[in-house]
């Protein structure tokens, strides 16, 4: 009970850096499901030396393509944005000079929308 | 440079215990699979050239050593994924910090048993088994 009283001084106040931090809660419990269940499907089920060129081609284009399609862009979107949000707190744990602190982490933010704007046509676009 | 080198190594000596080993093996594995991800995303951007070209990046990924990486990221996966829930459960219910150490032993009975099942689907395939 003490540690409810003590936690319930700090108010939740919203902010840049409180939702980037609550991001990341639902975001890792999203993706403990869907890139597990993800990795599980690749690794054990299909198995990494039977994927082929047919094995992505066919769960993109097939009955199920709009289902695979929504489930690999929401695997992109929130892994992509949690790993780069945890790149970022790394920078700015150990890079504390100003000038390198913000060099790194504006071209995370450029590796980051051209990878997902990569994924994200990739995704779309393929027509087998 | 020096700073950074400074700021890291303040890192690693901080007071140790199994919370502390367990936020600097969630950083590795967390950077580790961040990075993957990066470039599994530019492999899968291989398909959009055809058929032929696809293939060939796929055919890297059965190499030898490539697999031994792979049972590294499943690894890193599953226990940033485990811990991670870890972490979420201690921060939204304070009375679980009591018993984080025992969260913690958790997380490795969960992620031994799981990148052991793993590890022998990538690898056994190298030795002609399976």
């Amino acid at each position: 009970m003490k540690n409810r009283l003590e936690l319930s001084k700090y108010k939740f106040q919203g902010g840049f850096e409180t939702w980037a931090w609550f991001f990341m809660r639902i975001s890792g419990v999203v993706l403990l499901l869907i890139a597990v269940v993800h990795l599980l499907i690749m690794h054990v089920f299909i198995r990494v030396e039977n994927i082929q060129y047919e094995t992505v081609a066919d769960r993109w284009t097939g009955a199920w393509g709009p289902f695979w399609k929504t489930y690999d862009i929401a695997l992109l979107i929130f892994a992509l944005t949690h790993g780069f949000n945890g790149l970022r707190w790394v920078v700015d744990d150990y890079i504390h000079r100003a000038g390198w602190n913000a060099f790194l982490k504006a071209l995370l933010l450029v590796i980051y929308l051209t990878v997902i704007a990569m994924g994200a046509y990739t995704i779309f676009s393929f027509t087998a | 440079m020096g700073n950074v080198i400074s700021a890291f190594w303040k890192g690693i000596q901080y007071k140790g215990g199994p919370g502390h080993y367990a936020f600097i093996l969630h950083r590795l594995t967390g950077i580790g699979v961040a990075l993957f991800l990066t470039l599994h995303i530019l492999d899968n951007f291989v398909i959009m050239f055809g058929k032929e070209a696809f293939q060939e990046v796929l055919h890297l990924y059965a190499n030898p050593v490539m697999r031994l990486l792979e049972v590294f990221l499943i690894f890193s996966v599953i226990y940033h994924a485990f811990n991670g829930l870890r972490v979420i459960i201690v921060d939204f219910w304070a009375p679980s910090s009591h018993v984080q150490r025992t969260l913690w032993i958790l997380v490795w009975i969960v992620v031994i048993p799981l990148t052991l099942i793993a590890a022998w689907f990538t690898l056994a395939p190298i030795f002609g088994l399976r």
